[in-house]
Order: C-alpha cells, then structure tokens, then sequence
C-alpha cells in the first residue's frame, strides 16, 4: 500500500521544526556560519533564500509533469540560479551597503543544498500549494535557526540586537562570537541544545503513563 | 516519432525553453535595476575617493556630502574640505580627476580598474598623485574572492602596502617585500587574488600614465 504524501498543513508545520534545514537537516550551513554575526544581515539572507526556495519550488511543481529524471537536477539547478540571480541585482538596486556586507553569500545561495532538496523531495513530486507551503514552512525553519544563531552572536559580541544597544558600551563583549571561531561555537552549543531537547521529549512521549503498571 | 523523443532537442527541449524564458526574464531586470546600480555605484566611488587621495585618517569621524561633482568632507576637527571630481574620458573603466578648492588646484586622479581573480573578477579604485608618480591609495570595489582568504585584498592592512609606492616598475608579488620597495606581500592562501590585484594596479597605472601624458600641455590645470 503506498504511503499517503503530506498535506500541505504537514509540509509546512514539518518545515519548521520537525523537519528544520539547519538543526535537523543540517543544510544551509554555510549562511548559517558566515553571516550571522549580525541580525540585520541574517535577516537579508532569510529573505533573500526565501525568495528563491518560494520561486523554484513554484516553477518546479508547475512544471513536474515534464521533467525527465535524468534532467531534473539541470532544471532544478537552472531555475535557482534564475532567482538567485534577481535577489543579488535587486539588493544591489534597493539595499547596496547590505549587498556589498553579504558580498559572494548571496550568489552562493545557488548551492545552498536546502533549496534543491525542497524540489527534489516535495515540489518535483507535488502540486503548487504544497510546494508553496513547504517553502514557506522551511523558509520560517531557517528563519528560526539564522535568528536564533545570530541572536546570541550579535548579544554576546557586540551587546546589541539588531544593531540596537541593549548593555551599556561599557559593559565587556565577548569579541570571539562575532569573529569566525563565534559562529561554530554557537552553532554547535545551540545544535546541542536542540537535540537534547528532542531526546527528551522524545524520552518523555516513550515514557509509559502514571499508574499504568 | 520515437527518433524525435530520443534526439537531444527531444530530450532537452524543456531546458531549451526554460533558459530562453530565464534569459529574458534576467535581461528585463537587468533594463531595470542596472540604471539604478549604477548611481549606488558611483555614489560609493564618490564617498571613496577622499580616502584615496587625502588618507583614510581624514575620513575618520568626518562627514561626506555629494552634490553632483563636488564632495564635502567636513573632518571631526579642522575646515572643511571641497573636492571637484570630474570622469575624465578614458580607456580605463573609469578615469577621475580631482581637484581641491579651486578647480584648477589637481589633488591627483582616481581610475577604475578590473581583472578576473580567483573566483571572478576583482574591480579596483586607484588613486595616484597629480603627476602620477606616486600611488596614494588602492579601494576594492567589487570583489567575489574566496571567503576568509582571498576577500582579505579589502581588509586596510593589505591596501596599505600600495600607499606611497612610485609608479615608475610594475608592482610585483614576493616573498621579498620587505627588502624591495616594489614588492607586495600576498595574502596567505591567496597568492592568485593578491596577484591579480598587482596586476590592476601596474595596468590601470600604466593606462593612466600614457593617457594623461597624452594629453595637451596645460589641461591638467584647466578648470
């Protein structure tokens, strides 16, 4: 009997969490270290990926009756390219200083593996508004994950969020977490951190309920 | 028909399709964006050229406003200073002259300069002092280079070797820099990016220098 394919509400809550690119997947790893020292180009590098997970996904699902197997990976590959090459020119165009702080991560985008992955697993196989919801649920996923990193980066490093001050200038910063060695420090506690949680509550739900004997 | 399917047009036809519509999509949006790309580019070259000729400790704390070809640097202490820039036509990208006050005064030219690097291609200002002689000051403004390697050619450390260097020999990369005044440190892990950046300056110096020479006595002080 064949599995049932996920509804669109599944491929979004799955996206978010569950399924998380950064803390479950492990995917999308490099803008996760690279541009997380701050908020605010954290937050350009969410909406940038975003823009092209949401367009491939679309155009994939739209076009998936025609693909051939063995071309797929060109179409895929060819269509985020297309996309990434617009968020780069349009950011240079509205948001240049922010474009030239991102410098080649926003081009880099193209091989950001969460992408071709979501056409690859969801969008090849299903119709637009899955699609649509999926990219939108790991969208918020990577949202979370990049926020999460580049919050206690950005507050342990510079005392601000969001380039808000929250301590007093005179309050000691730890430099190290907005330097390279920060994002892997970071990462790596924050990566701990989520999978104890998820033993634990896994460990919990395993658990048989009081009085049960 | 079934020699139709298994033919590469047949196979490939949808790519065909999908990179025609792409490359008109990209070509649309590249009629739009580029006009307005342009003006943050050349803004930012405006913002930079002070540096360039004046030294980047003038910048500090100082305040910048263009309008048109004049820019203001108003520094944290001190008078103000107003420089006259004027694109000057030229085989370079870009060639500007630059006076101070007075237009006649020439502070010196700033020309922009590419090549490929390692990863694409690196865009440079180089600043150079009125009679071209000496090199005042480099500015990468545009670059894709390895991260954490080749992207250090920005970093004010590796910039500052070209400050004050003559331009009468071509800059060289070695190992040597310390003894010869012509050589140029590379980047650790970045010898091709540190390269290409050399390669820049001694042409973009040695474009500028036959272009001003060329030019009618005089005009270098013409208003």
């Amino acid at each position: 009997m064949p599995v049932p394919e996920p509804t669109p509400l599944e491929r979004f809550l799955n996206g978010i969490l569950p399924e998380n690119p950064v803390y479950r997947q492990l995917l999308g790893l490099c803008p996760t270290l690279a541009v997380t020292a701050a908020m605010k180009p954290a937050m350009t590098m969410v909406g940038a990926t975003a823009f092209v997970l949401i367009c491939a996904n679309l155009i994939t699902s739209l076009i998936r009756h025609l693909l051939k197997p063995h071309l797929r990976i060109l179409v895929f590959t060819l269509t985020i390219a297309t996309f990434v090459t617009i968020a780069d020119r349009t950011l240079a165009a509205f948001a240049y200083p922010m474009s030239k702080l991102l410098g080649p991560y926003v081009p880099l985008i193209i091989v950001n593996c969460m992408i071709i992955s979501r056409c690859e697993v969801c969008s090849s196989k299903q119709g637009p508004k899955t699609a649509l919801a999926d990219a939108v649920g790991v969208s918020l996923g990577f949202l979370l994950a990049l926020a999460s990193v580049a919050t206690v980066r950005e507050i342990l490093g510079n005392g601000s969020w969001f380039g808000i001050q929250l301590v007093p200038e005179s309050f000691p910063t730890l430099i190290l977490m907005i330097l390279p060695p920060g994002a892997f420090l970071a990462l790596g506690s924050l990566l701990g951190l989520a999978t104890w949680l998820g033993h634990r509550r896994k460990a919990r739900a395993s658990e048989p309920p009081a009085g049960s004997a | 028909m079934s020699r139709l399917r298994d033919s590469s047009l047949g196979q490939g036809w949808l790519i065909l399709l999908l990179a025609g519509v792409f490359g008109a999509l990209l070509a649309a949006v590249h009629l739009k964006l580029s006009p307005r790309i342009e003006d943050n580019i050349r803004a930012e070259i405006m913002r930079e050229i002070p540096g360039l000729l004046l030294g980047a400790e003038v910048l500090e704390g100082a305040s910048i406003t263009i309008e048109g070809d004049l820019v203001t640097v108003e520094p944290a202490a001190g008078e103000p200073r107003v420089l006259t820039i004027v694109e000057q036509p030229s085989e370079a990208s870009a060639l500007y002259r630059v006076a101070e006050g007075d237009p006649g005064h020439l502070l010196g030219w700033v020309a922009r300069g590419q090549d490929h690097g390692y990863a694409d291609v690196i865009e440079l200002l180089v600043g150079l002092t009125a009679d071209t002689g000496r090199i005042t000051g480099i500015y990468v403004l545009n670059q894709k280079e390895t991260p954490a390697l080749g992207d250090g050619i920005v970093r004010s450390d590796f910039r500052r070797h070209f400050v004050g260097i003559p331009t009468d020999r071509p800059l060289v990369v070695g190992a040597d820099a310390a003894q010869s005044r012509y050589a140029i440190q590379a980047l650790t892990g970045a010898t091709v990016s540190s390269r290409s950046v050399c390669k820049i300056v001694n042409d973009t110096v040695a474009l500028v220098k036959v272009e001003i020479a060329e030019e009618p006595e005089g005009s270098n002080a013409r208003p």
